[in-house]
């Protein structure tokens, strides 16, 4: 009498078999599975042509440009001042201002910058006042510049008394970049992870002695990131340098560094593309391109060498 | 931190009446426990029941917790651990913490230990790898780093990272040493030779261990405590805990029976 209980159960394993759809063992295609082939192929697709789409425009307008500023880019278009109301000559004296009001604004941006950051992320309770702060540094990041302009005019230029010049602008430029600069410390800060300080602590560092040990080291290239972003920013913005320290025209001694002082005012590329394109007429065609390029090139060439001090910087990190 | 030497016998560290709270939540509840120097105190109790929260207070990790708010005093050799003129880095010095899982931290392995000194001040390169060496030596892994030391220590294996972190404590001489969960996922060898380490030092150290391990517990300890939802059933001599239990509590939980 033991027979019936046993075939019962040898034939449910048949029955179980047979409620699978017709041919689904494991590898067999199904409308389903092919569904799903077909959408992850499109999928890549997608994503890879938008992926172009992104780079093409840039190529185009860099080819563009090149193209059109071809037969005016020479050393000496870099070395020499503009002449005869900037519809010949170089763009010595704007590059240069360039240079300076980018130099300078980083140097007051960063160490502010990221010495505040290191503070709201390392020291600061998690209290209202730092809360607040930290809303402040998210709003003024979004402040449009011009806005930036007219502070820097009242607050430097009027105020503080420093009158147009170099200073005022680099200064307005460097409160435009610092809350960006302070998002991106703390961000690269925060990235850190936590039981590296704990047990740092634990081996009885003080709280500074664990941030110079270990939290910056292993902070400072997403800290170079968000430096190396403010470079392009403070370059090509033209709005806070306006009413702060950028003129018109000035000539400067051609090819010498220290051509501008802290009080002068200075030209700027930025301010200068605007100008020779928009102000002033029978500018040779090739000018403002010229200048264009200039300033992209100028702005990659600065990223270049900060991005190689991040990758030197990363490759010296273990872990 | 030069104090006269302290009695021997008398209690190294004392809780008296400690509870601690992580905002709303009560972490531990007025405990009352002593710990002697040339004793191993084993701190035994399911997952949250505040044996970590304990460890840490001792040198005082927990400060850097938001919400942490505490009640009661530590005395450290009568000392009160949280008298706002005591030196925390000095306090994290004599009460070594090694936490669970152990810390690697960015770095070569020699910097790995070589930094608690340069931390603690110390400058000449010789007596730092004087220091690191025999701090290895202790926790015997020297032999297998010897020749990597300028290595990266992320790449090391969970139980070389205990060892790590272990002779990076020990390489302070703290006189205190506080060890989370040894032992969790380590290889057999490892353990061993890890208990034999704190029954060497427990002649000059105070050992307080939390393991979640009930029979390193019973092998590796002195005295143990029994810990539950924060509050502390039961403290006694390790053989008379295990076999006659006070309370039902702790005997269910060692029993197994939880």
């Amino acid at each position: 009498m033991i027979s019936p209980a046993h075939t019962n159960i040898s034939r449910e394993i048949p029955a179980a078999d047979a409620a699978l759809p017709q041919g689904a063992a494991r590898f067999t295609e199904t409308p389903f599975s092919r569904k799903k082939m077909r959408s992850e192929s499109a999928a890549e697709y997608v994503f890879l042509a938008m992926t172009l789409l992104l780079v093409a425009p840039l190529l185009l307008i860099l080819g563009y440009l090149l193209y059109q500023a071809w037969p005016i880019l020479s050393l000496d278009f870099l070395l020499t001042n503009p002449k005869r109301g900037m519809r010949a000559g170089g763009i010595w004296s704007p590059l240069l201002g360039t240079f300076y009001l980018v130099f300078l604004s980083l140097v007051i941006a960063t160490p502010i910058g990221v010495l505040a950051a290191v503070y709201l992320n390392e020291y600061a309770r998690n209290n209202w006042f730092t809360r607040l702060i930290q809303l402040a540094v998210v709003n003024l990041s979004g402040v449009p510049s011009i806005v930036h302009a007219l502070f820097g005019l009242g607050a430097f230029v009027l105020f503080a008394g420093i009158g147009r010049s170099i200073l005022a602008a680099s200064l307005t430029l460097a409160i435009m970049t610092l809350p960006v600069i302070i998002a991106g410390t703390k961000e690269a800060l925060s990235s850190v992870p936590q039981s590296f300080r704990e047990a740092c602590w634990n081996v009885g560092a003080t709280r500074w002695q664990t941030i110079r040990a270990v939290v910056l080291p292993n902070a400072v290239s997403g800290i170079l990131t968000g430096i190396i972003l403010q470079v392009s920013r403070a370059a090509g913005e033209t709005a806070p340098i306006l009413f702060t320290g950028a003129v018109f025209f000035k000539a400067i001694s051609e090819g010498d560094l220290l051509a501008y002082g802290l009080f002068d005012q200075c030209m700027a590329l930025s301010m200068h593309l605007f100008t020779i394109s928009t102000q002033v007429p029978d500018v040779p065609h090739a000018l403002p391109y010229g200048t264009a390029i200039v300033l992209l090139g100028a702005v990659l060439c600065i990223n270049a060498v900060s991005i190689l001090l991040r990758i030197v910087l990363r490759s010296r990190k273990k872990w | 931190m030069a104090e006269e030497p302290a009695n021997p016998s008398a209690p190294a560290v004392v809780f008296c009446g400690f509870s601690v709270w992580f905002g709303e939540k009560q972490a531990l509840q007025d405990i009352q426990l002593s710990a002697c120097r040339g004793q191993r105190l084993a701190l035994i109790g399911a997952a949250g029941s505040g044996k970590s929260t304990l460890l840490r207070s001792l040198n005082r990790s927990n400060d850097m917790i938001p919400g942490y708010r505490y009640q009661g005093s530590i005395l450290l050799d009568d000392r009160d651990i949280h008298d706002p003129r005591i030196d925390v880095a000095a306090l994290r010095r004599r009460v070594g913490l090694v936490g669970t899982p152990a810390a690697v931290l960015p770095g070569s392995i020699f910097d790995n230990v070589a930094l608690a000194l340069k931390m603690a001040g110390e400058q000449s390169k010789q007596r730092i790898f004087e220091k690191v060496q025999n701090g290895l030596m202790k926790v015997q892994i020297w032999d297998r780093v010897k020749d990597r030391l300028q290595e990266s220590a992320a790449g090391l294996t969970t139980s070389m990272i205990l060892q790590l972190s272990l002779a990076r404590t020990l390489v302070l001489e703290p006189e205190v040493l506080l060890l989370d969960e040894p032992g969790a996922g380590l290889d057999h060898q490892v353990v061993t030779m890890l208990e034999d380490l704190l029954e060497d030092l427990k002649e000059t150290h105070t050992i307080l261990m939390a393991t979640n391990d009930l029979k390193q517990a019973a092998r590796a300890s002195d005295r143990t405590a029994f810990f539950q939802c924060g509050s502390l059933v039961e403290c006694g001599p390790t053989r008379l805990l295990f076999t006659r239990p006070q309370s039902e509590m702790t005997c269910n939980f060692i029993t197994e029976r939880f």
